[in-house]
């Protein structure tokens, strides 16, 4: 009986004396007594200084790239208890809990890291401060992206993902895992909303749209006889009720030898509507004008405007296609009013046109406030994404009437790489949007405090747990939209839906409305001699 | 006696050993020396799901987030010692070894210890399985542990019914986290068990029940999935299996193993209900009792079905060194022959040949061809690719099969991203590295996260002098098991040169690299580009040797004989072969000369032009199939044989 008592402690001791000869071994990680102090702010990865961060964003990890062998960095601010991450690697990995605690005490003040590096020989260097302000206003919760491979013509590892910015927690809202062999293409919510969300699928059964209305999905085929392979890019009014949305016929082709070897064109585009309550699918010729391709819708909040892209078509002799003219075409931002009772369109106005600034003016979005429109100009065409010149823009809306000329100018966070699709966030105040800077290459959402004054501040890469998350990740996310709550119905339950086939399918109305009634909506499946 | 029997016993056991040694020790020798399992690594026909593994807690952390990831992590560990031949038999003979003691466990427990030879059975479908060269790592390695659990059920769940209850719904929580759908086998064989030896038909209705049950839970609240994803992950039934592009027959060799545990036990239940009903109705035996294979019953029953299968004098007959060098012989003849039948030679010479291009080796390329000659069109692109770095493609490209497609894989039957993956190659040699770039994402794409597509996106990027793309790539690099070196290598160099500028081989493919944007896209066609790359760089000999194969091919004399005179530019010391024929081809259409400045036809080319004409024009006077078969015998390896062959435009008039 003793022998074993013996060999149970024996066997009980050996962790611990592990334990603390490990401990032993590697020493305490201590915190810097005396320093010297370096004049210039430490280097780190990713750029977080000199920001604007909301008071809920999940804790900033980054990389100090100075050479050292140990890591120590205070991060601190007018109130609240410090917080201190030590760390033998350049890794800097903050507590969560506390730095959410921090931040919520400190709303609209500085927020501060001071990084301090102990050289080989012992000594310990504290840079100058590291300064980022924390705003008032909360950023929406979630974001929602696609995560993808930087693909060209096939995609085959893809998922749409909810991100909580508050934490690192990310959950597939729909993947290849669930529906294999479907590709899922645009998402879009109702007024950062959750509950009223669309996504298409393009599945081997056809293509359809996932509706969530009020929490409650739903699987409709979005066929029609003008429409044979569904949706593209879609809005939806401000009042649930429709939905609009873009068809086309896009040609993906490659340069020789520019650094963004992709790049696409409309061979034609035209829009439609889908209206919920009735299950119709329809257009009118304001957003289907067989002379101009017609894309990028996006609400005013009250619902009252649909902005949107239009360019003319230049390609009209035989046998001519958009490939003749690709870098010739330069889209106007346009608007056109909306009664949602009757039902009913009025005229086109140009808000912004391409023969004044020279670019093609593209992926406009108003701010739920109503006050500023941000959108995309690049050198040509339709996708912002394929054009390193693609830089973000923003338009005060009450600087005067439409169309007079109104006062736009470039929004402060451009970077010499693609800057593209864009969300706002539900108080108007923060901007998410897709950048390639850095690499040209790998898209990432970035976000940016935009003031009263409609001024952007310098933008912050999305912050991830691994804070070399991004050294070596090379897939990208695309088209980032800020919500404010989680998308109510779970992966699973949303693939059990597409995989089961009871879905309505959409119908064509025939009302006068439909401008081009019998030909169809005037979609590219309608327009002879355009393919 | 006692002894005696003790001794019977230990060389019964040894003998087994033996036995397993010998198979084992076969089974590794084929997969090693004949199969090539490296060749599954580099596999991108038949396995585009080949899995991708990386050091540290990130890459694991996404494993254990659905059902059946941990035992996926584990396989995609063991996949990459596929990387080293050696290794990779090693882990699929261990893996046999795993299989065959739980089947041979699970046998002996459903009674069937005289039919032990079986549990080689699973071992011998993996043979197909390599032999096709698809890779199955995960699903196989994913019955093991389901097999394994079914066995620590068999042993520890005989006693109370809610006791084994308890230990049914420990045990299936724990392997359908960690196995996934192959938890199936784990019910199955399970419930058979339950419901035919040991009577509690109660219970096994019951643990089907939590299985739904404790999989939803697992499934939907904890990890936020759809239960038929769940069960069809590692588990040959469903869709997983099904809409992989594995050929079929190997799906159905999955099937085969997921089932035969669970089929043995019931056919050994069945036989036993059978046996004893006949019992029964002799008067013999009790009806209703739950009782388990063993003892005096089950030597009955064994005795019944070794004596129905005759093998019963052998057993019972005093000859066990004759049973045994029988049962071996036999275990190893089917083994053998099956590893033999199902070996795809095909897919192996095709493999092959790809593994030698991806390592550059291009003597080892022509050397596989000329030995096993093939008219594939992936082995014809890649050995002209192979006579080209040997400097042998305007002599000798005509010796071999040759069709346009083959050259540069075009078609669209080639829009594959196999076919991608082949066709970088010539793009990255060339200086295309546009089209190099699209071809190699497409081939991530399509096949995974494999390094060898990391090491190329990292070279064409730095290449390119994109060191911030390179570095992500190399970042990635440096967390595999075997190009780690390769890519601390190149990060520090990175370091200490962000342009490369010292790096040799890099500055002589960025002198090649199309730098100047055409007026075209990428995807027109291979003479557009390479008319490009000559323009943009005179000394580019490859962009010029595929120029004018791609003519030859085509039969476009005119542009082959308008470019002829490039020769001069690339100091060739005479004509090559394959163009000597073709202009003399060409002179002899068009009656006239082509001024070849310095260079002259060689008498050799002229001899073998008249006698090609001589035979073609001439000797079986409108026979033409005499004519083809003496001109395949004597001038297949030249020019004017493909011509006439392929009907192009330069055939002689």
């Amino acid at each position: 009986m003793r022998k074993r008592w013996m060999i149970f402690i024996l066997v009980s001791c050996v962790p611990a004396v592990c334990v603390a000869m490990v401990y032993g071994f590697w020493g305490r990680l201590e915190s810097p007594e005396r320093w010297n102090d370096v004049e210039r702010p430490a280097r780190i990865r990713p750029d977080y200084a000199g920001t604007v961060i909301p008071p809920n964003i999940a804790p900033l990890n980054f990389v100090v790239v100075e050479d050292g062998v140990c890591y120590c960095v205070k991060i601190y601010s007018e109130q609240g208890k410090p917080i201190e991450v030590r760390s033998r690697t350049h890794k800097i990995v903050i507590p969560e809990r506390a730095w959410h605690k921090l931040l919520r005490a400190n709303r609209g003040r500085q927020l501060y890291f001071d990084v301090f590096v102990k050289s080989e020989d012992g000594q310990w260097n504290r840079y100058a401060p590291i300064g980022n302000t924390i705003a008032a206003e909360p950023i929406d919760n979630y974001l929602v992206y696609r995560k993808v491979y930087a693909g060209h013509n096939i995609l085959m590892n893809k998922a749409i993902c909810q991100r909580s910015l508050e934490s690192y927690d990310e959950v597939a809202v729909l993947n290849d895992r669930s529906i294999r062999g479907s590709c899922f293409n645009c998402h879009s919510f109702c007024s950062n909303q959750a509950e009223n969300m669309l996504i298409h699928v393009r599945s081997s059964w056809g293509p359809s749209m996932v509706l969530i209305r009020d929490g409650v999905p739903s699987c409709v085929d979005s066929r029609t006889q003008f429409n044979s392979k569904g949706m593209g890019h879609s809005t939806w009014h401000p009042s649930g009720k429709l939905i609009v949305f873009t068809i086309y016929n896009v040609q993906l082709f490659y340069h020789s030898a520019r650094r963004e070897l992709r790049d696409a064109f409309d061979n034609d585009s035209a829009m439609g509507y889908y209206v919920c309550e009735t299950g119709e699918m329809t257009s009118c010729e304001q957003l289907s004008d067989r002379s101009y391709l017609e894309t990028w819708p996006t609400w005013s909040p009250d619902g009252r405007y649909l902005y949107f892209c239009r360019a003319p078509v230049l390609w009209k002799g035989q046998g001519q296609t958009g490939q003749d003219y690709y870098n010739r075409i330069k889209y106007d931002l346009v608007r056109v009013s909306y009664d949602v009772e009757s039902d009913g369109w009025g005229e086109i106005e140009t808000v912004v046109s391409s023969k004044e600034t020279g670019l093609s003016v593209l992926l406009p979005r108003v701010s739920p406030d109503g006050r500023w429109l941000v959108f995309c100009m690049c050198n040509y065409g339709a996708w912002a994404g394929f054009q390193e010149s693609s830089d973000l823009y923003i338009l005060d809306l009450e600087s005067g009437p439409v169309p007079a000329r109104r006062a736009y100018r470039p929004l402060g966070v451009n970077s010499d790489q693609t800057d593209y699709w864009k969300s706002w966030s539900g108080n108007s105040r923060w901007l998410v949007f897709s950048s390639k800077r850095g690499d040209g290459i790998f898209t990432k959402p970035y976000f940016s405090y935009i003031d009263r004054d409609g001024r952007a501040y310098k933008p912050f890469v999305l912050p991830q747990r691994d804070p070399a998350f991004y050294d070596s990740f090379i897939r990208v996310y695309q088209l980032p939209e800020l919500v404010s709550e989680p998308v109510p119905i779970t992966g699973g339950r949303l693939a059990r839906l597409i995989g089961s086939r009871r879905r309505a399918g959409g119908t064509i109305a025939t009302t006068g409305a439909t401008v081009k009634a019998g030909a169809g909506l005037g979609g590219p499946e309608d327009r002879p001699g355009r393919e | 006696m006692e002894s005696c029997g003790i001794r019977r016993v230990s060389l019964w056991r040894v003998g087994e050993a033996v036995r397993t040694l010998l198979f084992l020790g076969g089974f590794y020798v084929y997969l090693w020396g004949v199969v090539d399992l490296r060749l599954i690594y580099y596999n991108w026909v038949a396995v585009d799901d080949f899995p991708a593994f990386f050091r540290g807690v990130d890459f694991f952390r996404e494993f254990v987030s659905y059902p059946g990831g941990v035992v996926e992590y584990i396989s995609a560990f063991l996949s990459q010692l596929f990387y080293v031949s050696w290794a990779g038999a090693l882990v699929a003979t261990v893996q046999v070894y795993v299989l065959c003691v739980l089947t041979g466990l699970i046998l002996s427990r459903a009674g069937l210890r005289g039919f032990r030879m079986l549990r080689f059975f699973p071992g011998i479908l993996l043979l197909p399985i390599y032999g096709q060269y698809t890779h199955h790592l995960t699903a196989v390695t994913a019955l093991s542990v389901s097999l394994a659990f079914v066995w620590v059920y068999l042993r520890v769940a005989s006693g109370k019914e809610v006791l084994s209850i308890v230990w049914f719904a420990v045990l299936f929580s724990l392997l359908y986290f960690v196995a996934g759908g192959a938890s199936l086998v784990f019910l199955c064989v399970c419930g058979i068990y339950e419901v035919v030896f040991r009577r509690r038909v109660g219970l096994a209705v019951f643990c089907s029940l939590l299985v739904v049950g404790i999989s939803y839970v697992e499934t939907v609240v904890l990890f936020n999935a759809s239960l038929s994803e769940s069960f069809g992950y590692l588990s040959p039934t469903m869709k997983f299996y099904l809409s992989l592009k594995v050929p079929k027959q190997m799906v159905t060799v999955v099937y085969i193993l997921y089932s035969f545990a669970p089929l043995m036990v019931l056919t050994s239940g069945i036989w036993r209900l059978l046996v004893r009903g006949s019992s029964a109705s002799c008067g013999k035996g009790s009806e209703g009792e739950a009782s388990e294979p063993g003892g005096d019953e089950q030597a009955s029953v064994r005795d019944k079905l070794t004596g129905r299968f005759g093998f019963g004098k052998l057993r019972g007959g005093t000859l066990p060194v004759v049973r045994w060098v029988i049962g071996s012989g036999i275990v190893l003849f089917v083994a053998g022959a099956v590893g033999f039948i199902s070996l795809n030679e095909r897919m192996k010479t095709v493999l092959a040949v790809n593994y030698y291009a991806s390592e550059r080796m291009w003597p080892r390329v022509i050397e596989i061809v000329r030995r096993q000659p093939s008219n594939n069109y992936h082995v014809v692109h890649l050995l002209d690719q192979a006579l080209y770095h040997t400097g042998r493609l305007g002599d000798d490209m005509f010796c071999y099969p040759q069709h346009p497609n083959a050259l540069f894989l075009a078609g669209t039957s080639y829009a594959s991203a196999g076919a991608d993956w082949q066709r970088y190659r010539i793009y990255f040699d060339m200086g295309l590295v546009n089209l190099c770039e699209h071809t190699l994402v497409e081939s991530l794409e399509v096949l995974g996260y494999r390094p060898m597509i990391l090491k190329r996106l990292a070279l064409l990027n730095m290449i390119r002098g994109r060191s911030e793309v390179a570095r992500k790539y190399l970042n990635l690099l440096d967390r595999t098991l075997f190009y780690a070196g390769w890519a601390e290598d190149y990060l520090a160099r990175l370091e200490a040169d962000p342009n490369l500028m010292q790096d040799e081989e890099i500055q002589r493919l960025r002198s090649m690299m199309l730098a100047t944007e055409q007026d075209y896209s990428l995807d027109a066609g291979p003479e557009r580009n390479l008319r490009a790359l000559l323009d943009a760089n005179k000394q580019n000999r490859m962009a010029f040797e595929y120029l004018m194969a791609w003519y030859l091919l085509i039969g476009e004399m005119e542009k082959f004989v308008a470019n002829i005179g490039r020769l001069n530019d690339f100091g060739y010391e005479r004509i090559p072969r394959a163009y000597e024929e073709a202009l003399l081809l060409y002179m002899h259409n068009k009656r006239s000369k082509v001024d070849l400045g310095k260079y002259r036809i060689s008498r050799e080319s002229r001899q073998r032009f008249n006698g090609f004409l001589q035979v073609y024009l001439w000797r079986y006077d409108g026979d033409t199939r005499a004519t083809i078969r003496e001109l395949a015998a004597r001038y297949s390896d030249t020019y004017f044989f493909y011509a006439v062959l392929y009907g192009r435009e330069g055939k002689p008039g």
